[in-house]
């Protein structure tokens, strides 16, 4: 009988052990995929969101432009787009910052200088991982996502 | 013993023995299950990673799909805003496109290796559409308007995303191709919804005169003559004018409420219509056009908004807005003897309502002319070519030693200059102090729709522009008449307003 209980007491909870050992790579692996699966989606949706707000400030008029209160309308109604679009995302407890710009200056309205050349949207994101697996440090993965457009309103 | 207890003394053996046996049989099974945990792990784990593999991998497939959606747009939308209608307008359209392209990254933060062929172009924004190469295009620069990008024309593979894990489970799928396509093209016109009967249906005509060089006659028209635009008709005696569908594009079926002076006031004030262009189908119209509701909209680019909605910022000023008035000390400064009325005088000849100015005869008096080159000059004839562009220098001038050929009987000129590019002296007014940084060059000229008439009478009837004039204001509309003299003809593609993407 001994060897038959040294045996059984020799191979009880081996799979408990293999478990142990194993699960932490197969969770890493699980949630590494999911982490970085969020990190290209939140890419994704940054970009989208600050396309689209480019394109709308790239058309507005040319008295859009040169009015304060209505360039004011227009940043805002930029900013409302990127944020309806990165309202699917999480990245963490910092909100997504949302910067226009028209030409390399603040959208105040330029009167009668000239148009600006160009208009640019940038979208921040501060990217955590949620799930608490992973820890990116304090200001976690940080991507900027930009789209400079041609400003074409007339 | 009894038979019971000999009978229990057997079944309580037999199920030691048995239990024996069981005992003896758990380390065994125990022994054989070792390592299947293990085991197991490996093809899960291989499925897992394929999983993971399979989100990385399509996440950056996604990824260069948005980065390349970004960059097509907005070169789509910078070369789009180049087009004019001429062959530097294309070369253009190349450069403000990858201009536009070097602003953005793809691959994570890789350059956009620009190439040319990405870049086509076409009259029409529709994806079946005929699109041309860059040398193509040059080739018939005035039809194009339309842009298209395709990211797929790139020679190297900027699609191209290769895979991390995926290659691993299928080796099929080494890599994945993704593209992206944009269309961008004008939504607007730069036309003003006014117009008139072209007085003639030739795009070009010589007028004799005693140089020997002929004048060009376009549609009718002569340049530097002033019109009133509300008192023609080249198939009546009585005036045509018609008021333009600003937001209905050729070949739409329209709406009177269209042409109402409420609605038309803003397109008035931008001299802008919502369509992208007058020709290519029937335009609505209705008629007569209110001059009466809308004159003070028309001299906005007098720097006048009083009785209008007219907004400076988005109805600037001209940058000159002198009135060259006959009746007014110092209006017109450079003709001896001054005209006599703010148009060459109305004339009905051949039951056609005109000007003295079109006549072959000399009118009674030099004044019956009106004013003549504030603005544009009297063109030669010889280098004229129908369905080809104005080059950028313009025709061949006459000169103001001319007049007297060009307008037999008529004034003779005390300046050579043009009177409204001046910058001081009598012929230049600035808009007002407040105004002056805003106010625009060429605000005082119309765009203006040549229609081939007759057109019927009433609201919404059909029309069809057969060009498009440049005439510029003189002096401001009254609620009866509308003063401009002739300037050409604006080839269609260069009064490109606004620019828009495609879906």
């Amino acid at each position: 009988m001994k060897p038959h209980i040294f045996s059984l007491k020799s191979t009880r909870g081996s799979t408990a052990i293999e478990l142990a050992l194993l699960l932490p790579a197969l969770v890493f692996l699980i949630f590494m995929g999911l982490v970085l699966g969020r990190l290209f989606w939140h890419y994704t949706v940054a970009q989208k969101a600050a396309q689209d707000a480019a394109r709308y400030m790239s058309t507005i008029s040319a008295q859009e432009m040169r009015e304060s209160a209505l360039v004011a309308d227009a940043v805002s109604v930029a900013r409302a787009i990127a944020a309806e679009e990165l309202a699917d995302v999480h990245p963490g407890p910092k909100a997504p910052v949302v910067d226009v710009l028209c030409g390399n200056a603040t959208c105040n309205g330029v009167g009668g200088q000239p148009l600006p050349g160009t208009v640019t949207v940038t979208v921040q994101i501060e990217f955590h991982d949620t799930s608490h697996y992973f820890d990116f440090g304090r200001y976690g993965i940080s991507f900027t996502a930009a789209s400079e457009m041609r400003y074409a309103g007339n | 013993m009894t038979p019971l207890a000999e009978m229990l003394d057997r079944r309580l053996a037999g199920s030691a023995r048995g239990r024996e046996r069981r005992q003896k049989d758990i380390p065994r099974k125990r022994k054989r299950q070792g390592g299947a945990f293990a085991i197991l792990t490996v093809p899960v784990i291989f499925v897992i990673l394929a999983m993971c593999g399979l989100a990385l991998d399509i996440g950056m497939v996604y990824n260069r799909k948005v980065e390349l959606h970004g960059i097509a747009r907005a070169v789509a939308l910078a070369a789009a805003r180049e087009l004019n209608g001429t062959t530097e307008g294309i070369g253009k359209a190349i450069e403000a496109g990858k201009s536009a392209a070097a602003l953005h990254r793809y691959s994570y933060g890789e350059p956009f290796p620009w190439q040319d062929s990405i870049i086509s172009f076409s009259d029409s924004p529709r994806p079946e559409a005929e699109w041309l190469s860059e040398s193509a295009a040059r080739a018939r620069p005035g039809a194009m308007y339309y842009v298209k990008v395709d990211t797929s024309a790139l020679t190297n593979a900027v699609g191209k995303v290769d895979t991390l894990i995926m290659r691993a489970v299928l080796s099929s799928v080494q890599s994945v191709v993704v593209n992206d396509k944009a269309v961008a093209g004008r939504s607007t016109i730069n036309v003003a919804p006014i117009a008139v009967c072209a007085m003639s249906l030739v795009p070009g005509a010589e007028r004799a005169n005693t140089t020997g060089t002929p004048e060009l006659v376009e549609y009718g028209f002569r340049r530097g003559v002033t019109y009133d635009l509300m008192a023609l008709n080249p198939n009546g005696t009585s005036p045509v004018n018609f008021a333009v569908d600003p937001v209905s594009p050729p070949g739409g079926l329209g709406a009177a409420a269209n042409t109402s002076a409420s609605t038309l006031e803003p397109f008035v004030c931008t001299g802008r219509m919502w369509i992208p262009r007058v020709t290519g189908g029937p335009i609505r119209v209705s008629s007569p056009f209110p001059i009466g509701s809308l004159y003070h909209q028309l001299n906005s680019r007098f720097d006048d908004y009083a009785n209008s909605t007219c907004n400076p910022y988005g109805a600037p000023p001209d940058y000159n807005i002198k009135r060259y008035a006959y009746d007014v000390t110092n209006g017109i400064t450079w003709m001896n003897p001054k005209p006599g009325s703010h148009s060459a005088a109305s004339q009905v000849k051949d039951s056609r309502l005109q000007t003295v100015a079109d006549d072959t005869n000399p009118p009674a008096s030099a004044g019956m002319y009106g004013p003549l080159w504030s603005y544009a000059r009297a063109v030669t004839a010889t280098t004229f070519r129908e369905d080809v562009p104005e080059p950028a220098a313009g025709y061949t001038r006459f000169l103001t030693s001319d007049w007297a050929k060009l307008y037999p009987s008529g004034p003779s000129a005390t300046s050579t200059s043009v009177p409204y590019l001046a910058t001081s002296g009598n012929t230049y007014a600035p808009p007002r102090s407040e105004h002056r940084a805003i106010s625009e060059l060429n605000r005082r000229v119309l765009h203006i729709p040549l229609l081939s008439c007759p057109v019927a009478a009433g609201t919404n009837v059909g029309a069809t522009a057969v060009a498009i004039g440049k005439f510029f204001m003189t002096v401001p509309a009254t609620s009866t008449s509308l003063y401009a003299e002739f300037a050409g003809i604006a080839h269609e593609s260069t009064v490109s307003g606004q620019v828009t993407l495609y879906p």
